[in-house]
């Protein structure tokens, strides 16, 4: 009985894991843009440390396509990128279309601890402004990969660009290391600076591909030094200690 | 219209149009990349690391690309933007108030009408978009002033891998065809998904003058 659900379970790992094919691929494309006159053209096969990706063309845009889910995981359309210079949506409405998006596109949004951690807008001068809108699941205090991004034009209320990343965390959630003493092992990657601020938080990252890791995420900001700003990014294996990054401000 | 008719003069004997790309700080090889799309491009470009701001002011004035990937300025009182710094505390800044960082300084306000045929600047750099009371706003500076076709700066803090992930990603995407406003907006979202997650100051990108152009045919800019 064991090895018939260990075999079952085999199995089921292989369809769970075996890729889609590019014609699957795009007719999931099809259905997110969900307009039949668009020109749906393959372009490449990405690798990234999330995952592998199909990526298509639709004239107006890009859509990244998980190779092994199936799920549309990004999208641009540059035709809703165009700024009249107006802005006829508030934060407030352009969240509401924002969150409306996500809820649509995205399976379980409304379900899942997902914590709006940046809704602000950016200016990009002549090239206009966008909202833009940040969600990231929150587990126990942990930021996993699981993440919503949406921009909208400020003047249409249109969708800029969009990503949704969805993975079954399966890395632990409990540090080994201390905030404190991530905060300390941080601050020694830029011996030579006088610290004024630092911030950290606990974010499972995928350092490697397919391989989570739950991590503390250090911004250390220096007093400047030759007129340049001190500090900058580390990240350490919230487990071990070991500093998986240093990354200066430039 | 001399450097016009100079640029045409000089595309029609020999030269493709010049790209120039600076690493000033731990950022290599990002000058280099940025060197092989020009090149496939058609631009004769070429990358330097730790440049002396003398070289790369002189160099800007026969360029169509300029390229810099460096420090931006941030003084003690926490004034900022307006400069990027060169090797041996060389800087360009935009102009000056009289507040003079480092040893040697070069002043994009002293151009004539030098860089009005240049089609593209980037300044990736802490602040480059900021305008700083004391240096002014190089963006602005570049385009609104002298004229330069497009420029794109940060006003907000950027950090060496985020920096070199988006200029991967930019100058891949315009040697693809994208207009500079798609290859910079998607080359941001392309540095979200990295590890760790997040546009850490990306984002804040700002883009001066026309910024729905392509860098394809290779070319110089409008006088």
């Amino acid at each position: 009985m064991l090895c018939l659900i260990v075999t079952i379970s085999a199995v089921s790992a292989v369809i769970a894991t075996a890729p889609i094919g590019v014609d699957t691929a795009k007719e999931n494309v099809q259905v997110f843009v969900n307009d039949p006159s668009v020109n749906i053209q393959y372009q490449d096969t990405k690798c990234l440390n999330l995952g592998d990706y199909y990526t298509f063309s639709t004239g107006n845009g890009q859509l990244y396509v998980n190779v092994q889910t199936g799920m549309v995981e990004r999208a641009s359309f540059n035709d809703a990128r165009k700024s009249s210079g107006e802005v006829r949506f508030d934060n407030a409405r352009a969240k509401m279309v924002a969150r409306e998006y996500a809820k649509e596109k995205y399976s379980g949004f409304a379900d899942m601890n997902m914590k709006l951690i940046k809704s602000d807008s950016e200016n990009h001068g002549d090239a206009g402004s966008e909202y833009s809108f940040i969600w990231r699941e929150n587990v126990e205090g942990v930021l996993t990969p699981n993440t919503v991004v949406i921009n909208v034009n400020p003047a249409s209320g249109g969708i800029v660009s969009y990503i949704g990343i969805q993975r079954k965390i399966n890395c632990v959630l409990e540090p080994e290391l201390s905030e404190e003493d991530a905060l300390r092992i941080a601050e020694k990657q830029f011996p030579d600076i006088r610290a004024t601020e630092t911030t950290a938080e606990l974010s499972i990252e995928y350092t490697k591909p397919d391989l989570q890791s739950l991590t503390w995420v250090v911004t250390v900001k220096g007093k400047p030094e030759d007129h340049v700003l001190q500090g900058g990014l580390v990240v350490i294996d919230a487990l071990t200690g070991e500093v998986l990054m240093t990354s200066p401000y430039l | 219209m001399a450097c016009c008719l100079l640029a045409i003069l000089t595309c029609s004997v020999s030269a493709l149009p010049a790209a120039n790309n600076f690493d000033c700080s731990d950022t290599t090889p990002t000058a280099y990349d940025a060197q092989v799309d020009q090149s496939s491009m058609g631009y004769d470009s070429s990358s330097s690391t730790n440049a002396y701001a003398s070289t790369a002011y002189n160099q800007f004035k026969s360029d169509a690309i300029f390229f810099f990937n460096g420090h931006g300025l941030f003084y003690d009182d926490s004034h900022k933007g307006g400069g990027i710094k060169f090797s041996s505390e060389s800087w360009i800044l935009a102009n000056t108030d009289g507040h003079n960082p480092g040893n040697y300084r070069k002043y994009i306000s002293n151009y004539g009408d030098d860089i009005d045929d240049v089609l593209l600047v980037v300044y990736l750099a802490c602040y480059s978009s900021h305008n700083n009371p004391y240096n002014g706003d190089l963006v602005k500076e570049t385009v609104t002033n002298k004229h330069a076709d497009i420029c794109i700066g940060f006003d907000g803090e950027i950090e060496v891998e985020n920096g070199k992930c988006w200029s991967e990603s930019f100058w891949d995407r315009v040697r693809n065809g994208e207009t500079v406003s798609d290859a910079t907006s998607n080359a941001k979202d392309d540095c979200y998904w990295q590890w760790p997650v997040g546009y850490h100051g990306i984002d804040t990108y700002e883009i001066s003058g026309s910024y729905n152009s392509c860098l394809t045919p290779a070319r110089y800019g409008a006088c």
